[in-house]
C-alpha cells in the first residue's frame, strides 16, 4: 500500500492515501463508527485524506480515483451494483466495512421472505422500486478484505489505517468469538447456563461482549470462516429450541452466506 | 521428602481457614471461589471464607496464572531518534491455593515443555514465583479419568510442587515438596507432627477416592496404536457431525501451551506492543504458513488435538500430554469425548486383528 514513509515517495506531491466511503443499505452506524472513531479522529485525519464521505462532508469526487474504497450496507437495488462496480474500477482497495456489507447483516433477513411481500409491507407505492436479493458487497466484485462488525470493530478499524499508512498487510481475526470468550476468562454460556450461544460460528472481534456478561452471542459480527453451523443447529435441536427459532437465529445475520444455510435449513 | 515420617504434620480442619488467613497477608492467595449456578474459578481471595475447597474442576485451569491468556513481552518507543525497549515489570508473587493434582501434574507438564527445548523468560519467572498449594482429592470429578493417567486422585509427583494437603477425618494432612512448603506450613498455628495413623488413614482416603471412578482409559499401546490408525473413520464424523471449531477443548486443557505473537502498533506510529495470547490448533489458520494451510480440513484439526496430547506428545516430550481432568468434554457444547473416540480406535483394533 501507499507508504508515505518510504523515501521513493519523497517528492510526491500528495502524501497521503486517498480515502472515500460509500454507503449503501444500512443504519449507517459503521460510517458513523468511522468518523466518531473513538480517540484517533484527529491522527486519521490527518495522516489519510478522505475525499468522498457523505457523512463527514459535503460534495466531494464521486468518481475517484481512490486508494481506498470503503463500502458499508448490503446492495439491495439495482443502481447501487453498477455504482458499485464502477468504484471498484477506480480503486486500488475495496473493503466492506460492517455486517450489512460483509455477510448481508440485517437487510438480508428480507431474503426469506418473499421480495413482493416485503416491498409492499414497506412501500406504499412499489412502482419506482427496484429492489433486488439483498447480497454482500463479495458477491458483485472482488474484494481486499474484510472490516467485520455491527458496527464494525475498533480493532480491525484500527488495524486496517494503521496497515495503511505502515505500507504492511494488515491482519483480520479469523477465528471464533469462543477464543476470545476463553481469553477473557468468562464461563461458556452454551455449557454451564445452557443458553443457545452462537459464539462457535461467529467471528471473534468483539472481544465476546455478550458472553462475557453472561448473555448468548447473537451472531452480530457475521458467520466465522469454515463454521459447522449444521452441529451447532443439531445442538440447538437437543437442548430444546424450536426449528422456526434455531431458523431465525440463523438468519439474523449472514443469510446469504454458505456457512450459516446449512444451520438455517436444519 | 514426601514419604518420610514425621515430615508432614496435622491441622484441623477450623485452623486451615487461620492459616490461609495468615498467608493472605503476605502473598496474593489465587484459591477456588463459587460462582452463580455452582461454577467455581481461580481468583484472588480477600477473605478465606470465600474458598470453595469442595469443588469439581474449574472451567480454566490455574495455568493463567503463571502462563496468562495475554502477555506482553516487549513495548518499544521511539522518541527524537532514540529507540527504547521496555519490559513489563514481573508479577506479585502468588500463591495458587488448593489446585487438584491433575493441574498439578499439568504444570510440571508445562515445565518441561517451557524449559528444556527453550527456556521461556516470562514462563518460568512466574513459575519460580509461584507458590502451588495442592489439595488432593477425596472423590472422582464427573468426567475425570486422572487415575487412568497416573495424575490422581492423589499427587503422584515427588517434586515440583510446595505443598500438598490431604483431607482426612476431621483434619488435614500437610505435607511438603519444597524447603519454602516447609516455611508456609510451619506459619500455621496448632500444628502436630504426623504419626503413622495419619498416614495410613491418608491411604485410606486415597483407596476410597481411587474406587470412585467412573471413567477410565487404557492407556497401554495406545500412542503406537493412535499412530497407527491415523486414518480411522472417528475423526471424520465426529468432526463433521459435532465438531464446531470452537476451541473450547484447547483453552480449557492445562497442558495446552500454543500461543500467538503478534506487533500491535500505535496510532502515533511510535510505540509498538509485541504481545502474545494463547492460540488453538482447532483454529483455521493455525496451520497456515507460506504456501497453503496444512491442516484446513475441520478433520485434520480434531485428530491433531487427539493424536497430539495421548500419542505424538509422548516421542516430543517424553510424558503423555492428557493429564485427564475431562476439561475437554465437559466444555464441549457438542461433548465430543476424548476417551470415547480412543476407546471406539481401540475396539476396532482388538488385540486379535493387530497385524
Amino acid at each position: 500500500m501507499f507508504n508515505p514513509r518510504n523515501p521513493r515517495f519523497k517528492n510526491m506531491k500528495r502524501m497521503k492515501p486517498r480515502i472515500a466511503v460509500f454507503k449503501y443499505s444500512c443504519c449507517a452506524g459503521c460510517e458513523f463508527q468511522l468518523i466518531f472513531f473513538q480517540k484517533h479522529l484527529l491522527e486519521t485525519l490527518k495522516a489519510v485524506d478522505v475525499v468522498y464521505c457523505k457523512m463527514l462532508k459535503s460534495g466531494g469526487v464521486e468518481a475517484g480515483p481512490f486508494d481506498v474504497a470503503l463500502i458499508e450496507g448490503a446492495i439491495t437495488e439495482e443502481w447501487q451494483a453498477s455504482q458499485l462496480k464502477k468504484i471498484r474500477e477506480a480503486s486500488r482497495y475495496l473493503i466492506p466495512i460492517g455486517s450489512c456489507a460483509v455477510c448481508g447483516g440485517i437487510p438480508a433477513i428480507k431474503n426469506s421472505t418473499d421480495e413482493l411481500d416485503v416491498e409492499k409491507r414497506v412501500y406504499a407505492d412499489t412502482a419506482f422500486l427496484h429492489s433486488v436479493t439483498a447480497a454482500p458487497i463479495d458477491h458483485y466484485v472482488k474484494v481486499d478484505g474484510y472490516v467485520k462488525g455491527c458496527p464494525m470493530g475498533e480493532r480491525d478499524l484500527d488495524e486496517l489505517v494503521i496497515s495503511l499508512l505502515l505500507g504492511k498487510k494488515p491482519v483480520f481475526l479469523e477465528y471464533c468469538v469462543c477464543v476470545e470468550c476463553k481469553l477473557r476468562g468468562a464461563i461458556c454460556v452454551l455449557v454451564a447456563y445452557g443458553e443457545p450461544c452462537m459464539g462457535p460460528v461467529t467471528n471473534a472481534g468483539c472481544g465476546a461482549l455478550c458472553p462475557v456478561n453472561n448473555r448468548a452471542c447473537y451472531s452480530c459480527w457475521g458467520p466465522m470462516r469454515d463454521a459447522n453451523a449444521k452441529a451447532l443447529a443439531d445442538q440447538f435441536l437437543k437442548m430444546g429450541l424450536r426449528k422456526e427459532d434455531i431458523f431465525r437465529k440463523f438468519t439474523e445475520f449472514g443469510q446469504p452466506t454458505d456457512e450459516f444455510k446449512p444451520g438455517a435449513l436444519t | 521428602m514426601k514419604d518420610a515420617q514425621g515430615e508432614g504434620y496435622l491441622l484441623a480442619r477450623d485452623d486451615l481457614f487461620d492459616w490461609t488467613d495468615t498467608l493472605l497477608r503476605d502473598f496474593a492467595v489465587q484459591g477456588p471461589v463459587l460462582k452463580k449456578k455452582g461454577q467455581t474459578v481461580f481468583e484472588r481471595i480477600d477473605d478465606p471464607s470465600s474458598l470453595q475447597l469442595d469443588y469439581c474442576s474449574t472451567m480454566l485451569a490455574p495455568r493463567n496464572f503463571i502462563y496468562p491468556q495475554r502477555q506482553e513481552f516487549l513495548h518499544i518507543q521511539r522518541s527524537s531518534g532514540q529507540t527504547r525497549v521496555v519490559t513489563p515489570a514481573p508479577a506479585a508473587r502468588n500463591i495458587l491455593f488448593a489446585i487438584h493434582p491433575c493441574d498439578m501434574h499439568a504444570i510440571t507438564v508445562l515445565d518441561r515443555i517451557f524449559s528444556r527445548d527453550s527456556w521461556d523468560f516470562s514462563y518460568n519467572k512466574a513459575r519460580h514465583e509461584t507458590i502451588t498449594v495442592v489439595l488432593n482429592c477425596a472423590k472422582a470429578c464427573d468426567q475425570g479419568f486422572c487415575s487412568s493417567m497416573g495424575t490422581g486422585p492423589f499427587l503422584k509427583i515427588k517434586d515440583g510442587y510446595d505443598v500438598e494437603i490431604t483431607p482426612v477425618d476431621r483434619a488435614y494432612v500437610m505435607e511438603f515438596g519444597s524447603r519454602r512448603g516447609r516455611d508456609l506450613i510451619r506459619k500455621a498455628a496448632n500444628l502436630r507432627r504426623i504419626t503413622g495413623a495419619d498416614l495410613s488413614q491418608k491411604k485410606r482416603v486415597e483407596k476410597k477416592a481411587e474406587a470412585s471412578f467412573t471413567k477410565f482409559l487404557d492407556t497401554k499401546g495406545l500412542p503406537e496404536l493412535l499412530a497407527r490408525t491415523l486414518n480411522h473413520s472417528v475423526y471424520k464424523v465426529t468432526a463433521d457431525t459435532r465438531c464446531l471449531n470452537c476451541t473450547n477443548c484447547t483453552m480449557v486443557c492445562p497442558t495446552c501451551y500454543c500461543y500467538n505473537t503478534e506487533d500491535l502498533t500505535r496510532f502515533d506510529l511510535k510505540q509498538v506492543e509485541r504481545k502474545r495470547h494463547w492460540d488453538s490448533c482447532q483454529e483455521l489458520n493455525f496451520a497456515r504458513v507460506h504456501g497453503g494451510n496444512f491442516r484446513s480440513s475441520r478433520e485434520a484439526r480434531l485428530r491433531q488435538f487427539v493424536t497430539h496430547k495421548l500419542c505424538t506428545w509422548v516421542e516430543q516430550y517424553g510424558c503423555v500430554g492428557c493429564i485427564g481432568c475431562g476439561r475437554c468434554m465437559t466444555w464441549c457444547p457438542t461433548g465430543i469425548d476424548l476417551t470415547e473416540m480412543a476407546k471406539e480406535i481401540q475396539r476396532d483394533w482388538s488385540p486379535a486383528e493387530k497385524r
